[in-house]
C-alpha cells in the first residue's frame, strides 16, 4: 500500500517567489503507519538563519514549551527539513540530490560554515545519497532531531497551477521517516492561511452542526466505522498554533523586527486609554462601594419586615444580586489572562470571548437601561395615566362585570344560585377592598414610575423589568388569593368525587403502594358516601365556572410575568460580544473545514496537462519518477484549506438553550394537568432565569479600583497586539 | 403407566387410551378419539324439576318489593302535590322506624342489647347528619327544570328495580358475613340519588328532611325486614305481601286509573305469566357435565 503524505503549507510562503532555499519548521504527526502529516508552520531563510547546533536544540525545545499542553502531548515542534531552490542560469530547477558534490557545494556557497552546517552536510549526505549511505550519520542527526530521525526535502515547483495568490507550490522530493528514505508518496498539499488572533482560525467543529439534508448513503456509514487515517484535531491545532510558534521562534532566534511605535500618536492613545481606564474604574468602584454598603445593611437585619419585603420583591432582589456580582467580578474576569492557552489561536479566541463576555453584557444592559430610563423619565406622566386607566378598566369591566356575570347564568350553565351568590359576593368584596387600598397608593404612583426610570439608568434594563414583574404580582394579589381559594375548593371537590366513585366501585387508593386496593366497605359508609356524592356532583358546575374564570385571569397574569422573565433571561443570555464580532468578522467563528481542490493528478490516470508538467520537470525528477514508481506515478493533490462559518442561529442558540430547557413537553403537560385538577397554579417564573451566581466577597476598595484600572488598561495591550498582528 | 404401555404391546394393535399428557400414541392420529371418549358425560345433572305453584309463590317477593317501591313513589307524588304535610310525613317516619324495629326484634334469633344500642346510635347519627344536610339538598336543583328531574328519577328507579338483589337484602342483619355485591350497591345508590332529586323539589327544609328519611328507611330497611319475615314464617310473608299488593292497588286506583291497570298487568305478568313461561322453557334445558369441567369446591372456603 502506498503511503500518504499531507503537507500543510502556509499560503503566505507561496505568495512570493522565494529568493533562496530555506529551512522548514513545524510538526510531524502520524496517526497510522501509512499516513503522515507534515504541518509546516513557517520557513526561515538560509541566509538569516545561522545558529549553532545546541542553540537550535534549545530554541526548538523552548518554542515547543511555549505551545499549548494538549498540542505538546500529541506532537512536538521540530525542525522539519529543507526546501531547496536553485535557480540556474537557464531558469530551470536543478536536481537536488542527484549529484552529491554539487549539493554540498550549493550549501557551502549559500551558507556560512559552522558546526550546524557540518551537521547539515552530514544530513544532506543522507538524503542526497539516494538512500545509499545510511550509516553512522544517523546517530549524529538524531542528536539534533530527537529520537525520530525525520527529514523532509521539498523542492520548488508548481504542480501545474499558479494563481494570483499562489505563485508556487512545493513538491516533495523525499522524506526520511524513522530511518528510511521514502519518496513514493501520495502527496496532498494543503495550503492554509496562517491563523491570526483576531482575524481567523480553523476549527474541526462537531458533526451535528454541519447539516446533511440528504440521506447518507451506505458507504458514509462504512467510512465512519473505519479508523480515521487522519488525526484532524491535532493537525488543526498545530495549524492554529503556527503563528505563535513563529513569533516565539523569531523572538528566540533574535531576528527582531523593528517594532518601535514611539510617536506622539502612540502617546496620545496611551493617555486616552489611561483616562478611560481611570474613569471606568472610578465609576465601577463607586457602584461597588454602594453595593457593599447595601449588602452590609441588608444582611444585618433579619426582621419580619425585611423577610416579607424579600419575599414580595424576590425577583428584583435576585436581579440586583446578580448585577452586584457582575459588577464585582467583571474586572477579575477581564484581567484573567492565561498565557499558555494563547498560543493556539482557537483557544485564544475562546478565552477572549469568555473574557469579554461579562463586561459586554453589563455594558449593553446599562445602555439599554439608559435608553429605557430616559424615555420613561420624560414620559412618566402619560405612562402613569395609561397604567392607572388600564388598571381601572380591568378592575371594573373585567373583574367586577365578570363576577356579576358568573352570579347569573353564565354561558347557559345551570348554576346553583346560592353557591354562586356566595362565591360572587366574596370575590366582589375582595376586589373592592383591594382596589380601595390601591386608590391610596395611586397618588404616589408617579414617583414610582420615576424611580423605575432612575433604576433603569443606574442598574440596566433588567432590574426595572424584574421590579415591574414583582409589582404586577403584588398589584394582582387579590386575584391570586381568590384563585388560590377557589382552586382549593375545586381541587378538594374533584378529589372527593374521585374518591367516592372509587368507593362505589369497591376500590380505594393506597398511597403507600401507589395502586388501587380492593375495599370492602360497610353499608353505612356507602350511604354516607352516596348522600355526599350527589350534592358534590351537582355543585361541581358552579365551582368549576368560578375556577375557570379565575384561572384564566391568573394564567394571563402569570403569562405576562413569564414573558417578562423570558425577555430578561434572553437579555442576560445573549452573547453580545460574539454577535458584534460576528457582524464585523464572521471568519472568527469557523465551524468545520473543507478543501478546495485546485489541482489533482491521480496515479491511475495521466494528468491532463502532462505536456506542461513534463516541460517543467527536470530530467532528474523524471528519472526519479520513473525509477521509483515503477510505472505508476504518485498522485498529487493540491487544495486550499477553507472553513465553514457559523450562522447567527448557531452562535446564539447554545446560550438560549439553557433558558428554554425548562419549557419542555412534560412541563407543559404537567402544568395543564395541574391546572385541570386545580392543584397547581401556573408558574410565574421560569426558575432558571439566572446563570450561576458567583459568591459575594469583599475586596478592599482601593484594590478593586486597581484591578479595574489594570484590566481596562490591559485591553489596550490586547488592542495593540491585534493591530500589530 | 409405563408398564401398562409395554404390557399392552402385543402383536394386535394397541388400544387407544385417553391420556392428558401422553403425547402421540403409536398407530393413531394426534386427534384420534374413539367411542370411549364420551363415556363419562353426564346430561342435565343439576337440573331441578320445578313446580309451577312453587315458582309462583317465590315470585311473590318480587312483586312485593315492586309494591313497596310503588308506595314510596306514591308518597313522593302526594308530598309534591302537598296532599301530605310534613308533620304526617314525620309521623310516618317514626312509625315506620318503630315498626321495623319491632319486626326485627320479633323475628331475629340472636339480638344482644349492645348490638341494638349500636344500631340506635348509628341511626341517630344518621338522622342528625341528614337534618344538617337538608338545607343543601333543598336548593340543590333549583335551577334545573322539573321535567328533567322527573325523567332522571324515573330512569334511576327503573335502574334500581332492575339491579336490586331480590334474594337477600343489601343491608344485612348485624353480624352477617357476606358483603353486598357491586350490582346491589349500584341499585342502592340509584335509589338514594333518586330520592335526593325528588326531595330537592320540595318547598321546605322539613319536607326535605322527612322525605329523604322516609325513602332511605324504606330503601335500606324494607328488604331486611321482608327477609326476616320470610325467614320467620313463609305464610306470614305471603299474607303480608298480599296485603301490601292490595293497598298499593287501592292507592293507585285513587291516583289514576291507568296506573292501576298498568300495575295490575305487571303483577299478573310477574306472578303468573313469568312462572308459566319458566316452566315451559324448562324442557329445552340441556346441560352436559363431564371430566373436562374444572373442579368445583363443595364447601365454603370461608369456614
Amino acid at each position: 500500500m502506498r503511503r500518504k503524505c499531507r503537507i500543510w503549507w502556509p499560503i503566505e510562503l507561496s505568495a512570493t517567489e522565494p529568493t533562496s532555499s530555506f529551512f522548514l519548521f513545524g510538526w510531524f504527526t502520524s496517526s497510522s503507519l501509512s499516513s503522515l502529516d507534515i504541518v509546516v508552520a513557517f520557513a526561515c531563510d538560509e541566509v538569516s538563519f545561522s545558529p549553532n547546533q545546541s542553540g537550535l536544540q534549545g530554541i526548538l525545545h523552548e518554542t515547543n514549551g511555549s505551545l499549548s499542553a494538549s498540542l505538546q502531548d500529541k506532537c512536538t515542534f521540530s525542525f522539519l527539513g529543507h526546501c531547496a531552490l536553485d535557480l540556474s542560469s537557464n531558469g530551470q530547477l536543478m536536481a537536488i540530490g542527484l549529484d552529491e558534490d554539487d549539493q554540498i557545494n550549493t550549501i557551502h556557497s549559500n551558507a556560512s560554515t559552522g558546526s550546524f552546517h557540518n551537521m547539515l552536510m552530514e544530513k544532506n549526505k543522507i538524503w542526497s545519497c539516494g538512500c545509499r549511505k545510511i550509516d553512522g550519520s544517523l546517530d549524529h542527526s538524531s542528536m539534533v532531531f530527537g529520537e525520530e530521525n525525520n527529514w523532509v526535502q521539498l523542492v520548488y515547483g508548481s504542480h501545474g497551477y499558479t494563481g494570483r495568490k499562489i505563485r508556487w507550490i512545493p513538491k516533495l522530493h523525499h522524506i526520511h521517516w524513522h530511518g528510511q528514505t521514502v519518496s513514493r508518496f501520495d502527496l496532498h498539499v494543503i495550503l492554509y492561511e496562517t491563523p491570526m488572533f483576531g482575524s481567523h482560525h480553523f476549527s474541526v467543529g462537531s458533526s451535528e452542526q454541519v447539516k446533511t439534508p440528504l440521506k447518507k448513503p451506505k458507504w458514509v456509514e462504512e467510512l465512519h466505522e473505519k479508523q480515521p487515517l487522519l488525526d484532524l484535531e491535532s493537525v488543526v491545532m498545530a495549524v492554529n498554533s503556527a503563528n505563535s510558534a513563529k513569533l516565539c521562534f523569531e523572538k528566540l532566534v533574535g531576528s527582531k523586527r523593528s517594532t518601535v511605535w514611539f510617536s506622539i500618536v502612540c502617546l496620545c492613545v496611551t493617555l486616552t486609554w489611561q483616562l478611560l481606564a481611570m474613569f471606568i474604574a472610578s465609576l465601577s468602584t463607586l457602584f461597588y462601594i454602594v453595593f457593599q454598603f447595601l449588602h452590609v445593611l441588608c444582611s444585618g437585619s433579619q426582621s419580619w419586615m425585611y423577610l416579607t419585603l424579600g419575599k414580595v420583591f424576590s425577583n428584583t432582589i435576585k436581579n440586583i444580586q446578580f448585577r452586584c456580582s457582575q459588577i464585582l467580578y467583571w474586572p477579575i474576569l477581564l484581567k484573567d489572562n492565561v498565557l499558555r492557552s494563547q498560543s493556539c489561536v482557537e483557544f485564544a479566541e475562546k478565552a477572549a470571548l469568555h473574557k469579554h463576555s461579562m463586561w459586554s453584557s453589563v455594558a449593553t444592559e446599562i445602555f439599554l437601561g439608559y435608553t429605557f430610563g430616559i424615555a420613561l423619565f420624560f414620559h412618566a406622566e402619560s405612562v402613569c395615566l395609561w397604567a392607572s386607566n388600564s388598571a381601572n378598566n380591568s378592575t371594573n369591566y373585567l373583574l367586577r362585570n365578570g363576577c356579576v356575570w358568573l352570579m347569573g347564568v353564565p354561558a347557559g350553565f345551570k348554576l346553583n344560585t346560592e353557591l354562586a351568590r356566595v362565591l360572587g359576593m366574596l370575590s366582589l368584596n375582595a376586589i373592592q377592598i383591594w382596589s380601595t387600598l390601591w386608590f391610596f397608593v395611586g397618588s404616589v404612583f408617579i414617583y414610582f414610575v420615576k424611580g423605575l426610570a432612575i433604576l433603569g439608568v443606574l442598574f440596566g434594563v433588567t432590574t426595572p423589568a424584574a421590579l415591574i414583574m414583582d409589582m404586577i404580582l403584588l398589584a394582582t394579589l387579590h386575584v391570586s388569593t381568590l384563585h388560590w381559594l377557589i382552586s382549593h375548593l375545586y381541587s378538594y371537590q374533584i378529589q372527593a368525587l374521585a374518591a367516592f366513585s372509587r368507593l362505589f366501585r369497591g376500590q380505594k387508593w393506597n398511597p403507600l403502594r401507589e395502586r388501587y386496593d380492593s375495599y370492602d366497605y360497610t353499608v353505612e359508609q356507602h350511604i354516607v358516601g352516596s348522600l355526599l356524592f350527589t350534592p358534590l356532583l351537582l355543585l361541581l358546575p358552579t365551582t368549576s365556572v368560578f375556577y375557570i374564570f379565575f384561572t384564566i385571569l391568573k394564567s394571563t397574569i402569570s403569562f405576562t410575568c413569564l414573558s417578562i422573565d423570558i425577555v430578561i433571561s434572553i437579555i442576560r443570555a445573549t452573547p453580545y460580544i460574539k454577535l458584534l464580532l460576528w457582524l464585523v468578522r464572521p471568519r472568527r467563528f469557523p465551524c468545520g473545514i473543507w478543501f478546495e481542490i485546485i489541482s489533482c493528478q491521480s496515479n491511475g490516470v495521466e494528468p491532463l496537462d502532462i505536456d506542461r508538467l513534463s516541460d517543467t520537470c527536470t530530467p532528474s525528477e523524471k528519472s526519479w519518477q520513473t525509477t521509483d514508481t515503477s510505472g505508476t506515478r504518485p498522485s498529487v493533490l493540491v487544495s486550499i484549506l477553507q472553513s465553514n462559518f457559523l450562522n447567527i442561529g448557531q452562535i446564539v442558540w447554545p446560550h438560549y438553550r439553557e433558558v428554554f430547557s425548562v419549557v419542555s413537553g412534560s412541563f407543559v403537560a404537567s402544568s395543564a394537568y395541574g391546572v385541570l385538577t386545580g392543584r397547581r397554579i401556573p408558574p410565574s417564573t421560569l426558575g432558571t432565569g439566572l446563570p450561576s451566581m458567583m459568591p459575594w466577597t469583599f475586596i478592599p476598595y482601593k484594590e478593586y479600583w486597581r484591578i479595574c484600572y489594570d484590566s481596562v488598561f490591559a485591553c489596550k495591550a490586547d488592542a495593540h497586539r491585534d493591530s500589530f498582528q | 403407566m409405563e408398564r401398562d404401555i409395554y404390557g399392552n404391546f402385543s402383536p394386535t394393535k394397541p388400544k387407544w387410551r385417553k391420556v392428558a399428557y401422553g403425547g402421540m400414541q403409536p398407530g393413531f392420529d394426534d386427534n384420534h378419539t374413539d367411542e370411549s371418549f364420551l363415556e363419562d358425560m353426564v346430561m342435565n345433572a343439576n337440573v331441578v324439576k320445578r313446580d309451577i305453584l312453587k315458582v309462583m309463590l317465590d315470585s311473590v317477593s318480587i312483586s312485593q318489593y315492586l309494591c313497596i317501591v310503588t308506595l314510596v313513589v306514591l308518597v313522593w307524588t302526594y308530598t309534591l302535590r302537598s296532599t301530605i304535610n310534613e308533620k304526617s310525613l314525620l309521623l310516618l317516619d317514626v312509625s315506620l322506624l318503630g315498626l321495623g324495629f319491632f319486626v326485627l326484634l320479633l323475628t331475629a334469633e340472636m339480638l344482644s342489647f349492645n348490638l341494638l344500642l349500636n344500631c340506635v346510635l348509628k341511626i341517630s347519627f344518621f338522622i342528625t347528619g341528614l337534618y344538617v344536610l337538608s338545607p343543601i339538598y333543598h336548593t340543590l336543583t333549583r335551577s334545573i327544570s322539573s321535567d328533567s328531574i322527573w325523567a332522571l328519577t324515573a330512569s334511576l328507579i327503573i335502574l334500581h328495580l332492575f339491579l336490586h338483589d331480590y334474594s337477600g337484602s343489601t343491608v344485612k342483619a348485624p353480624g352477617a358475613l357476606e358483603h353486598p355485591s357491586f350490582m346491589s350497591n349500584i341499585s342502592l345508590n340509584a335509589s338514594i340519588v333518586a330520592s335526593l332529586l325528588i326531595a330537592s323539589r320540595l318547598p321546605s327544609r322539613l319536607h326535605v328532611f322527612a322525605i329523604v328519611l322516609f325513602s332511605l328507611q324504606v330503601f335500606l330497611f324494607a328488604p331486611l325486614v321482608m327477609y326476616c319475615i320470610k325467614k320467620y314464617s313463609f305464610r306470614l310473608h305471603l299474607f303480608f305481601s298480599m296485603g301490601v299488593m292490595a293497598v298499593t292497588l287501592a292507592f293507585a286506583f285513587t291516583l289514576h286509573r291507568l296506573i292501576f291497570v298498568l300495575l295490575l298487568t305487571l303483577f299478573v305478568f310477574i306472578n303468573i305469566v313469568c312462572p308459566y313461561w319458566l316452566i315451559r322453557i324448562q324442557e329445552y334445558k340441556f346441560e352436559i357435565n363431564g371430566p373436562w369441567d374444572e373442579a368445583k369446591l363443595c364447601f365454603d372456603i370461608t369456614e
